[in-house]
């Protein structure tokens, strides 16, 4: 805008010193022409003697020397000579003679008629005692058409900028814009749950940067959510066996109950009833127990520190005496300290017996075995019993997951041993290894860092 | 007589739910898991499946495709009580869905809907010289029908449904008023309406230190 405005200002600025230096090389030549014919017309004068008709002469002379000028000019200028507002002579364009006075004597003035800009310029000439007035009109309209014509090249030239700089703003605000537009896009469907869409904007400017730290923020978002989502979906699996695990019992304990108190039933169903009652009270015990277990060990970290293994084995040789007179259980004897906890330690390796026992038939031998490995303490607990096949043994960690659900509910099991067991090698930042084969026993071990006391 | 599997993988569920059926007098039997189900169902025609979902080997869902074809109705008996899961159950083609844990009327009464829904079932139950037809709620003995209010008729149904049982007093006045025993003559006094009105001074026993019974010889 301010470029064209300044055009323009230059423009007219030219067209007036145009106009002007015009005028005044038109006022130039007409001093320079007026001097010829007053010099013309004298010598004339001076050749004729002054008789009447002198002034007839002079005026044939002076329209002989205008006509002269008049095509010397190429028909440009055009002369008119008057006296006393009568036009003596004149080749100019009869329209014109209204312009022509005496009142504008030594004056010029311009004028524009007709699409024309005239330019008429008025004089006295003394021939004797006579005055003529000598108008002069010269045709200015070049300086116009030089003014239009620049200006309509200005035009054109400004119109064409226009149209190249309108496109070339659209195409870098719809760059800038389809960017914007694109991060905003991508920020709505986040909002809508779509957590894997990325801009994948690759500019180096500001607009790149931002659309980086963009995908930035939506990579972490989406891992954050993913693993939300996978604890709210572990979290609903334990419920849901969880649920299960609880209902069945509850069922069959109201149920049987029911029964009893409802009909005088007979002693055998009697009998039964509360023989189910029991066992699945007894199953509903155990289940409270180990998710008790679970729960005080979910969040609360324990702290480890250096105990004695030894310590550890006999009280677990304590736990079992007595308890199991049909089963072998063989504990390595080795002093050495190791970072657990006392009470963790314990519930640990006596899941891992349960289940050995749970396995084994009677008269087998179940080995509590500890090696040093390196720097590590590798404890094993190795039984001769009936092993699970690869499937389950994958398997085997989950929370109620059951490789043969009747021998186990048969034996007071929960199915959440294994999963109490991974909790705490979690805690000791060790990794639960069960190898396994079928009727021929499994083998599961977990390593310690063993204490320097 | 009306037939009907239970395929049920807990022990305990699956004995409950025969003693309870066979009491109210349905012949039944058992499968472990889904693959004994199939089994029998191959080879025996049953008038109803009781479908445990979580099964090993077949899982319920599988199975009920299988049973499917067949028209038997079946009703799905699980501690999936989710409405996801109801309805999936239902999508399938399940005619009942009873959530674990239920009460033994609750299984008795779907059991009879779902049997009634299919005209399998005692829609018109014969009893001595009574039939007592269980939509209309009306009672007839030798075509005579016989005005019962509503406890009284509710009492009927209980002890016909649980006849050749001996009935502890305070339990049938909780299952049939639907409130707690309150030591009233209540109970008493509509055995003996009943009574009176069939004219089954026998058949209704008392049972010293116990209840009720009604005592049906066939």
């Amino acid at each position: 805008m301010f470029f064209s405005l300044g055009e323009t200002f230059i423009l007219s600025q030219n067209h007036h010193h145009l106009l002007e230096n015009t005028i005044q090389q038109n006022i130039l030549s007409y001093e320079l022409e007026i001097y010829n014919l007053q010099n013309h017309l004298l010598q004339s004068i001076y050749s004729t003697s002054l008789d009447d008709d002198y002034q007839e002469k002079v005026i044939n002379q002076a329209t002989y020397y205008l006509e002269q000028l008049h095509y010397l000019s190429q028909k440009q200028t055009s002369y008119a000579l008057s006296q006393n507002n009568d036009i003596l002579f004149s080749n100019m364009n009869n329209e014109y003679h209204s312009f022509i006075s005496v009142k504008n004597n030594q004056k010029y003035y311009l004028q524009k008629y007709h699409h024309k800009n005239l330019m008429f310029i008025t004089t006295d000439i003394h021939l004797g005692e006579k005055q003529y007035y000598l108008t002069a009109c010269y045709d200015i309209s070049y300086c116009y058409e030089e003014r239009d014509r620049q200006l309509q090249s200005f035009f054109i030239t400004s119109l064409f900028m226009f149209v190249l700089a309108f496109f070339i703003l659209r195409f870098v605000a719809q760059y800038m814009t389809k960017s914007i537009y694109k991060l905003n896009k991508m920020s709505q469907r986040i909002a809508e749950g779509e957590y894997d869409v990325r801009t994948h904007i690759q500019s180096k400017d500001e607009i790149g940067e931002l659309s980086q730290s963009f995908d930035k923020m939506a990579e972490m978002n989406e891992l954050t959510i993913q693993q939300l989502k996978e604890s709210v979906i572990q979290k609903e699996e334990f419920m849901g066996s969880f649920s299960h695990e609880i209902k069945t019992p509850m069922t069959a304990i109201l149920g049987f109950a029911d029964l009893l108190r409802t009909c005088d039933c007979d002693e055998e169903t009697r009998q039964k009833a509360a023989q189910y009652i029991y066992t699945e009270a007894k199953r509903l015990e155990s289940l409270s127990y180990a998710l008790m277990e679970l729960l005080s060990m979910g969040d609360n970290q324990a702290e480890l520190k250096s105990i004695s293994l030894q310590h550890v084995f006999s009280q677990l040789k304590e736990y079992y005496r007595g308890k199991t007179n049909e089963y072998i259980i063989i504990f390595d004897v080795i002093d050495i300290h190791v970072i657990s906890h006392l009470d963790l330690l314990f519930i640990l390796l006596r899941n891992l017996i349960d289940n050995a026992i749970k396995a084994s038939e009677k008269g087998q031998t179940i080995q509590v075995k500890a090696e040093l490995q390196y720097s590590k303490l590798r404890i094993s607990v190795i039984d001769e019993g009936i092993g699970m096949s690869q499937e389950d043994a994958k398997k085997a960690t989950e929370a109620f997951y059951m490789a043969d659900k009747s021998r186990a509910r048969s034996q007071g099991g929960a199915g959440l041993g294994l999963a109490i067991v991974k909790r705490i090698c979690h805690l000791h930042q060790t990794q639960l290894l069960i190898e396994s084969e079928l009727n021929k026993g499994t083998t599961i071990s977990f390593e310690l860092e063993v204490s320097n006391e | 007589m009306i037939k009907i599997l239970i395929v049920e993988d807990e022990k305990a569920i699956l004995d409950l739910i025969k003693i309870n059926l066979q009491r109210v007098g349905y012949q039944c039997e058992c499968a472990n898991n889904g693959k004994e189900g199939a089994d029998l169902l191959a080879e025996n025609d049953y008038d109803l499946v009781l479908l445990d979902i979580m099964l090993p080997h077949i899982n319920g869902y599988e199975l009920l495709e299988y049973i499917e074809p067949l028209g038997i109705p079946v009703i799905f008996v699980t501690a999936k009580g989710s409405i996801k899961d109801r309805v999936k159950g239902l999508h399938m083609g399940a005619d009942d869905y009873l959530v674990k844990p239920f009460s033994i009327d609750e299984l008795i009464a779907r059991v009879e809907s779902v049997l009634r829904r299919y005209h399998k079932g005692m829609k018109v139950i014969h009893v001595l010289d009574i039939e007592i037809d269980t939509q209309t709620r009306q009672v007839k003995q030798n075509n005579q029908i016989i005005s019962l209010t509503n406890k009284e008729y509710d009492l009927l149904l209980y002890l016909v449904q649980n006849r050749n049982t001996a009935l502890y007093r305070e339990v049938l006045y909780e299952k049939v008023w639907e409130e707690e025993w309150d030591e009233s003559r209540t109970l008493d006094l509509h055995i003996q309406r009943l009574r009176k009105k069939l004219n089954w001074h026998h058949e209704i026993k008392t049972i010293f230190k116990v209840g009720y019974m009604l005592e049906e010889h066939v």
